[in-house]
């Protein structure tokens, strides 16, 4: 029960005009389409409050999962009406220099789908590489866990990296292209969020 | 999203707000786990850092290598699969170069008689000379099956002995296995497989009495490397016969393969045992690089 007064709180605690300005800023989708998500999404999680029993360790990152959630709600619903929205991401207050600090940044706020899709359709021309890519894209985000490692032994150890051999079985493909894809896939993303 | 007018306004009507109006409201919302959500980030985070770090599997060449690699890639390929066929070929003795092997044009041992060779035939051993009709296939020896009469059974020892039996004006040789019965009349013929690598062959025979005999090679000196495969015992490209002429009763042939040549001593040692068959069981177990087999048969008076 006092996981439940926790989420019950944390969303007493929200500010819900400053919560989707701030949305909006990081992804400039409609205010009043992330607002209603946003709520919807809070509904949905009161109505299973027992799942979600001790599952955020403090405010923040449940203020995350519900924007991503948000979003990720959005465009599910803009894909099935067929409407894609050109949006962008304006420069994060609190990026980082490099790039991929950058876009770690930004994905704190925003769908890892919604990232993928506009990189994907912006910066990706080759229709082949874009099937490759998506699909790659879509293992890796069904099951991240199953894929994400952690280097055990040598100078980077504790780093996370890709378990490239998993990846090749899962996608059918050898091991060079799937490195070579996800090359290709990191590129694009860095290429997106660098505008 | 859900419709006008169904649907919640602010987080105060969320919170006060019954669990069965949060479910009509949340009907359609699809929420992944908060873990999933974290995961993603992990293997984001993965993607971005751990690509440009890992070890690519294998070196991208360079433009103008890769051109060349293309053009002899067929090349290459064509290579590769003749170095496989003469390979298995010669496992199979497709390639049998009569000139080439060394341990056929080595002097036999003095019973041996090679065909048409009548001046290295022993005089109380003469006048079975003739070329061998064919290559021996496997029949059976002492330590490869259970049963003597169940002599299809293939078994991989490092070294197998084949014997053939053939009489005068006969155009085939019989196949033996341990056990079988020859005539006075026949004369043996032997081949060799090495199945896991060259060595050194060495032959003897051995009556019931303990008399034992060098067949192979002529001395210890002329001991030469037997390839890995099938090959016949020959001399200058003739089959060698062993006689049975004289002999009667049960005869032991024993071969030895070892890595190094034998040394006199040990040649000696072997030479005197009363059964030279178990005596190099002892050693080949005892000392690395010695295989053996062996095939018993009895004569018959015609």
């Amino acid at each position: 029960m006092e996981a439940s007064r926790a989420l019950r709180s944390f969303i007493e605690q929200m500010d819900l005009d400053t919560f989707v300005e701030k949305s909006h800023r990081y992804t400039k989708l409609p205010i009043e389409d992330l607002k209603d998500a946003t709520l919807e999404v809070l509904a949905s999680m009161l109505a299973r409050e027992e799942q979600f029993l001790g599952r955020f360790e403090n405010i923040h990152l449940f203020s995350r999962y519900v924007r991503k959630s948000a979003v990720h709600r959005i465009y599910r619903h803009y894909r099935k009406e067929s409407r894609y929205p050109v949006t962008d991401v304006e420069e994060l207050p609190d990026a980082e220099s490099t790039p991929e600090a950058y876009l770690l940044s930004a994905l704190a706020h925003i769908s890892t789908e919604q990232l993928f899709e506009r990189a994907a359709s912006r910066v990706e021309k080759s229709v082949s590489m874009r099937k490759d890519l998506q699909l790659l894209f879509r293992t890796l985000l069904d099951s991240p866990e199953k894929f994400t490692i952690k280097r055990k032994s040598g100078t980077q150890a504790g780093n996370l990296t890709l378990d490239i051999t998993r990846l090749a079985k899962a996608t059918k493909w050898n091991r060079q292209k799937v490195y070579e894809r996800l090359q290709r896939l990191r590129k694009i993303l860095l290429q997106e969020m660098q505008g | 999203m859900t419709s006008d007018a169904n649907k919640p306004k602010s987080l105060q009507e969320l919170l006060n707000a019954p669990k069965k109006q949060l479910t009509g409201w949340s009907k359609d919302v699809d929420l992944q786990e908060p873990e999933h959500l974290e995961a993603q980030d992990r293997m984001l985070e993965a993607l971005l850092e751990a690509t440009s770090e890992q070890e690519e599997p294998s070196p991208e060449p360079k433009a103008w290598w890769l051109s060349y690699t293309n053009l002899f890639r067929p090349m290459i390929m064509a290579f590769a699969m003749l170095s496989v066929v003469i390979w298995f070929g010669q496992q199979q003795d497709w390639f049998r170069n009569e000139s080439v092997p060394e341990p056929g044009t080595q002097k036999p041992g003095r019973t041996i008689i090679p065909s048409k060779e009548p001046q290295r035939t022993p005089p109380d051993r003469s006048g079975s000379m003739t070329e061998s009709p064919h290559i021996l296939g496997y029949k059976g020896s002492r330590h490869n099956t259970p049963d003597k009469r169940s002599s299809r059974i293939i078994t991989k020892k490092p070294m197998v002995l084949h014997l053939g039996a053939w009489k005068k004006g006969a155009t085939m040789a019989r196949r033996l296995g341990n056990g079988d019965i020859c005539s006075s009349d026949e004369n043996i013929s032997f081949g060799f497989t090495l199945h896991k690598a060259p060595g050194y062959l060495y032959l003897w025979s051995q009556d019931k009495k303990g008399k034992s005999e060098l067949l192979y090679p002529a001395s210890l000196k002329a001991a030469v490397q037997w390839k890995q495969g099938f090959r016949n015992l020959e001399y200058n490209q003739k089959a060698m016969f062993y006689p049975l002429k004289q002999l009667r009763g049960q005869l032991t042939f024993v071969v030895l393969k070892s890595s190094r040549p034998l040394g006199a001593v040990q040649y000696k040692k072997i030479l005197r045992a009363k059964k030279i068959e178990k005596y190099i069981a002892g050693i080949s177990q005892k000392q690395q690089g010695l295989s053996f087999d062996a095939v018993a048969i009895s004569v018959k008076e015609r």
